[in-house]
């Protein structure tokens, strides 16, 4: 799309559910991290020399070991159609989800969430995103995801396990 | 693709003086756009408006900005209307904005990744016989994949009572065939000139009917009613007794009165690099500036152009709108001044398409398989195999229920096992289109009585014109009926800039 003069645009805030859609119409729109984690000296002086971005790979390697990580992997491949989980990557159809968890919703930059999620003042922990994650349309009516929700518990448990570990 | 920064920059709200607003008096610079009609005329694009100088000299730069405005036009909403409505108006030379709402381009068509490969999450065939895509195929040499197996089945399996039955296709398919044809018999009388659905008042006989009320005036076998029901209902999206039958029957109008081609074009062909490849080189073939994340919340005209507000409060000015959103959709903007009462009614009322449509990939090969049921069963009308072979079969399947949980691996076995007992689903995706707030629904069936709203659906009221595919003349609801819209109205709108 050489042509084309995409526009990296109006932000509204924040976070949902993450955000890859591997679509290559917005790799322009650059996604920071919604809540970077806490910089200790060292990850500091990590990022001045270029250090490899976080991810989904770190992640898996460090969830809690009591999670069912085939499980969250099997169930992300639906999260991926929609959002991005690596740090620094763009927003797809969704927001990037790195670093989501204990995170305010609706705080990621260059995304346009809903009204409703802005004003929800949630917070992603395990109980709010289990809760939107069994059902987003019916937890939160008037929120953006085009999606019915993860009705399994044990695959929510597994998800939200991956999602604290991706930081 | 290069990221442009936007100039001039959205302005916030609050920084806007409405007395400036109106003192720029978005007066067109009509010599710079004229000189990029010629230009466009030519073959070539903005940047050889200076070759095309009659007097040699080095033309004027073009501007970011076009006259009092900030752009000429603005389109809003990037899917195949928007894109290609973008294109025509940037091609005449005319400072073009798109803005879409979700954080990517192409609405209702969405090619998406989906564990090692892509899918196409929403709209997706395309036929030579839809005269405005094949043209835009031939303009960009898309190349273009069959998928025959969702025409030619070795096994169709129905449910009737709650219980699958086996069809023989050698002796099943003549009857509903012939059933499919006698439902639309009268189909070249009505639309003789499917391009122009209007040119004789034979529709007026049946514009009362639903789907359901065709069907019931058929003398049909039970199964074959079954089997009738099943595919008119998945074709508009919803129950038999929504959908206008006037919508079915300019479909069949519109593919020459046969259900050879019929099949061929619902089911069949489709873009080998994904629908987005085709979004894309319509962009590309433009100078339009996209912006992606950019819900509109009103769009104001003062008699001399029109401001555009975005969710967040920034503002943008144009000469001319280009709305390509959905139907379902314009009861969410605020417009000023109101909308006519029409436009009103009908998008409070929406298009009848809300069903869901899914991709399940199953452990075992079933093979090439054609499953269908009545709209009495919400999951499923309509499902076919993609590909089949040793590693499993993928399978496309499209329901009624938009709130079936097509996500839900065990819900989805479970729906098929109805018809496969023994089937085993690996994985399973939809989107679901209903709950996406810039949809509300999927492709667009009008219902009886919207039928003959259509041209005042698709009337401009004053600088902002409608160009969705869900008010297309010729084929509504379908990818190129918003290549129709937005070739159109672009064209409409470049005329009346440009002079």
């Amino acid at each position: 799309m050489s042509n084309l003069k995409l526009i990296c645009v109006i932000s509204v805030g924040a976070i949902f559910l993450a955000a890859a859609c591997g679509g290559e119409q917005n790799n322009e729109t650059a996604a920071p991290a919604p809540t970077p984690a806490p910089a200790s000296e060292n990850n500091t002086a990590d990022a001045e020399v270029g250090a490899p971005a976080r991810g989904l790979t770190e992640a898996f390697d460090e969830m809690d070991a009591s999670c069912d990580q085939a499980l969250a992997k099997t169930t992300l491949t639906q999260c991926r159609v929609c959002h991005s989980f690596d740090a620094g990557k763009p927003n797809l159809t969704g927001p990037n989800l790195f670093g989501i968890y204990g995170a305010s919703a609706a705080a990621g930059d260059n995304f346009a969430y809903s009204p409703v999620l802005r004003e929800s003042g949630l917070v992603w922990d395990e109980d709010t995103l289990n809760k939107f994650l069994e059902n987003p349309p019916q937890f939160l009516p008037g929120n953006r995801m085009a999606y019915g929700g993860v009705r399994d518990a044990e695959a929510r448990k597994s998800l939200i396990c991956l999602l604290k570990a991706l930081k | 693709m290069t990221t442009k920064k936007s100039e001039p920059e959205i302005t916030h709200e609050e920084d806007v003086d409405e007395k400036d607003v109106s003192r720029r008096g978005f007066i067109t610079a009509a010599a710079l756009s004229t000189a990029g009609l010629v230009a466009a005329c030519s073959g070539g694009d903005q940047g050889d408006a200076s070759a095309e100088n009659a007097d040699n000299e080095p033309a004027p730069a073009v501007p970011a900005t076009g006259g009092g405005s900030d752009f000429d036009v603005v389109v809003i909403g990037g899917g195949m209307a928007g894109a290609s409505a973008a294109r025509e108006t940037s091609k005449a030379g005319l400072t073009t904005l798109l803005l879409e709402a979700r954080n990517r381009l192409g609405g209702r068509t969405y090619y998406a990744p989906f564990g090692d490969h892509n899918i196409e999450l929403g709209a997706n065939y395309l036929y030579w016989l839809q005269p405005h895509i094949w043209a835009e195929v031939t303009r960009y040499n898309l190349p273009i994949d069959d998928t025959p197996a969702a025409v030619n089945p070795d096994r169709w399996i129905y449910l009737k009572d709650g219980k699958a039955v086996e069809a023989d296709i050698a002796t099943f398919w003549p009857k509903v065939d012939k059933a499919m044809t006698d439902y639309c018999a009268m189909s070249r009388e009505v639309f003789p000139r499917p391009y122009d659905t209007f040119h004789t008042d034979e529709w007026k006989k049946y514009q009362d009917l639903t789907i359901q009320d065709r069907i019931d005036q058929l003398d049909l076998e039970d199964d074959v009613r079954l089997n009738l029901n099943a595919i008119w209902s998945i074709m508009s999206h919803a129950p038999c007794k929504e959908g206008g039958f006037l919508e079915m029957l300019r479909w069949w109008a519109n593919l020459g009165s046969n259900s050879i081609d019929f099949n061929n074009a619902v089911s069949r062909y489709r873009l080998s690099n994904g629908t987005i490849s085709l979004i894309n080189a319509m962009l590309d073939d433009s100078d339009a500036e996209v912006r992606l994340s950019s819900p509109v919340s009103r769009i104001a005209q003062n008699g001399t152009g029109v401001q555009i507000t975005l969710e967040d409060g920034q503002t943008v000015t144009a000469k001319k709108v280009i709305v390509t959103s959905p139907l379902n959709t314009w009861v969410d903007v605020e417009f000023e001044p109101a909308l006519s009462e029409v436009k009103l009614t009908t998008s409070r009322e929406r298009h009848v398409g809300a069903g869901n449509k899914l991709h399940a990939k199953t452990k075992q090969d079933i093979g090439n398989v054609f499953l269908t049921a009545d709209d009495g069963f919400g999951p499923m009308q309509y499902g076919y195999t993609e590909t089949t072979g040793p590693g499993g079969t993928t399978l496309l399947s499209y329901g009624l229920d938009g709130a079936f949980d097509v996500n839900n691996l065990d819900v989805v076995q479970n729906m098929l096992r109805q018809f496969l007992p023994d089937v085993e689903v690996e994985s399973t995706y939809g989107y679901q289109w209903l709950y996406d707030p810039f949809s509300k629904g999927t492709w667009s069936t009008l219902r009886p009585h919207q039928f003959k709203l259509v041209p005042e659906l698709q009337r401009a009221e004053g600088d902002v014109h409608f160009a969705s595919a869900d008010i297309a003349t010729m084929w509504r609801g379908w990818m190129d009926g918003g290549i129709e819209m937005g070739v159109s109205t672009g064209q409409v709108v470049a005329r009346a800039l440009v002079s």
